[in-house]
């Protein structure tokens, strides 16, 4: 009789133990992962893709999102004087990231409620939402859509929804991942790549990581010394191009020379 | 196959930037204009920064100079004595300009004035010079070859320190085109160009210099105007990607070699009317951007 009783104590234990360890996954932060998280840029650099991998707890649906750093930018804008499209002045933006790309397992407004897309700065209406723009003047919702048309064209603003894969789950815990080819025109700066778990309309948790894009070698090299030695870097500029101009001309020269004499 | 480009901080396929150069690296050798008019809006449509793209454009007209002034100069060409005249006018006119340019921007009217200098300009040169040409074509032959020996003597000629260039065949006083290129200096630092194409029917027309030696002398001094104006950027802008100049450099000297050439095999009139030609259109598109609706209100900014 004993024996039986402790058997069950034994096997309710073990069943308490499974299921406290089930919920505790189901509950528990969502993971990340970059490979590569750093991508050098060498002379002969052809873009790179990343593998943003992880886990969020099973039912939900994932929006990883790739910042760049805020950074004041400008703008001329035009404007009509008359019959006439002329430069009206400077515009300048900021408040938002230099880039912003997000990729999700299905269209953001099924995901997520407004509040949690504007909180988070998830999309297109969020990003104009937050702009801030100078002069405060200036014709402030054509200025903002207009901006993110001029970042699309550049390739550093996107929202591209229903393109992370979702993977069958285990314990209460799904695996998503997502190819990122990185934009060959992304400049070199330290990025943050966010990965937002969301269900019921809400961000339910959210874990970001660092994605760093430098450049290395002689274009490191280079740029430093344009940067850090400028006169010697203008003079060296100089002295190639009169050098390069020169040479080539010499060589065709004696090239055409060569071919007369062959004749 | 793809190079990274250090101060653009992009990277950018290696045979567009070849081809861009090689493009206007023949109208340089061709017409003697530098090109700057037209390879910045093509680095710019490659996704180029504009700021970037100005200075190195600045850098590899110095190489794509070197190269053409260089083939001219072999082929007698080059007036050395009124090119170094035409160089220090120009440079001091620049200076004027962009003290011009300082004044309207503060005025706030700045982009307004560039634009209608540009279409005045353009459409004055290009319209004039297309005329003059046809008609010389339909004669047969250059007009420069018939000039009356005794015409009269304009108030130009006037002036005093009178100097021959034998290598054009002319006489001027020093102040001429001295002054003249001076004009040319600050109409180009207000339209932000080297100047190559208003530099050239000016030297043609007013100086009455040979097309061919108005090419090689023009190429001669703006070899030197770009390579203080690259200086300048590195300096003080650190916008100029060697990279991205050798690059452009290696079509547009290659370019060159076979415009100036090919200009060789054209008679002067035929080059005249192919300059205007390419005049008169940049001048109807700017004319067509100041009137259409563009499809985007903001660009990025670009330093003049």
């Amino acid at each position: 009789m004993s024996g039986t009783t402790s058997g069950r104590f034994r096997r309710l234990f073990l069943a308490c133990v499974a299921s406290a360890a089930a919920v505790g996954a189901a509950a528990g932060a969502p993971t990340l992962a970059l490979r590569p998280s750093v991508i050098e840029m060498g002379t002969f650099y052809d873009g790179a893709t990343v593998r943003i991998s992880g886990t969020v707890a099973e039912g939900s649906q994932v929006a990883v999102v790739i910042r760049g750093p805020e950074i004041e930018e400008s703008f001329n804008k035009t404007a009509k004087a008359g019959p006439i499209w002329i430069n009206e002045g400077k515009v300048h933006v900021s408040g938002v990231p230099s880039l912003f790309i997000c990729f999700s397992s299905a269209p953001m407004e099924r995901m997520l409620n407004r509040a949690e897309l504007d909180g988070n700065q998830l999309d297109e209406a969020a990003i104009r939402g937050q702009m801030i723009i100078r002069p405060p003047s200036m014709d402030q919702p054509i200025i903002r859509a207009n901006y993110l048309t001029l970042k699309r064209q550049q390739g550093t603003f996107g929202v591209v929804e229903g393109v992370v894969r979702m993977d069958k789950g285990e314990a209460g815990r799904v695996s998503f991942s997502l190819d990122l080819p990185w934009p060959k025109r992304a400049a070199p700066a330290a990025y943050q790549v966010s990965l937002y778990e969301c269900r019921d309309g809400r961000v339910s948790a959210q874990v970001s990581a660092p994605l760093e894009v430098r450049e290395v070698g002689f274009p490191l090299e280079l740029a430093r010394m344009a940067k850090e030695k400028a006169a010697l870097y203008g003079a060296l500029c100089v002295l190639i191009a009169m050098v390069a101009g020169f040479g080539i001309d010499f060589t065709v020269t004696k090239l055409g020379k060569s071919n007369l004499a062959g004749h | 196959m793809n190079i990274f480009l250090p101060v653009a901080g992009i990277s950018i396929n290696l045979f567009v930037l070849i081809g861009a150069g090689a493009l206007v690296g023949f109208m340089s050798g061709m017409f003697g204009v530098g090109g700057g008019f037209l390879l910045t809006p093509i680095l710019m449509m490659i996704g180029i920064p504009p700021t970037v793209a100005a200075a190195s454009d600045s850098c590899q007209i110095v190489g794509a100079s070197a190269s053409g002034a260089a083939a001219h100069f072999r082929l007698g060409n080059v007036d050395l004595k009124l090119g170094s005249i035409l160089l220090l006018g120009g440079l001091a006119g620049a200076a004027v300009g962009v003290q011009i340019i300082k004044v309207l921007r503060r005025m706030g009217n700045a982009d307004f004035v560039i634009v209608v200098t540009y279409i005045v300009v353009l459409g004055s040169i290009g319209t004039f010079m297309f005329i003059e040409s046809l008609q010389s074509l339909r004669r047969g032959s250059m007009v420069a070859k018939h000039r009356p020996e005794g015409r009269k003597r304009s108030i130009l000629s006037k002036l005093p320190m009178h100097m021959e260039f034998p290598r054009s065949g002319v006489q001027h006083s020093v102040l001429v085109p001295f002054l003249l290129c001076a004009l040319v200096g600050i109409l180009a630092a207000i339209m932000g160009v080297g100047g190559g194409f208003i530099m050239v029917p000016m030297m043609v027309y007013l100086l009455r210099m040979p097309m061919h030696v108005a090419v090689g002398t023009d190429l001669f001094q703006i070899l030197f105007t770009c390579a203080g104006v690259t200086f300048m950027q590195a300096m003080s802008n650190h916008t100029v990607d060697i990279v991205l100049a050798i690059l452009l450099m290696v079509g547009s000297t290659i370019g060159a070699q076979i415009g100036a050439r090919v200009g060789k095999r054209l008679r002067g009139d035929q080059l005249k009317i192919l300059l205007a030609s390419i005049v008169i259109l940049v001048m109807v598109k700017m004319a067509i951007g100041l009137v259409v609706t563009p499809s985007n209100l903001l660009s990025f900014a670009k330093g003049h």
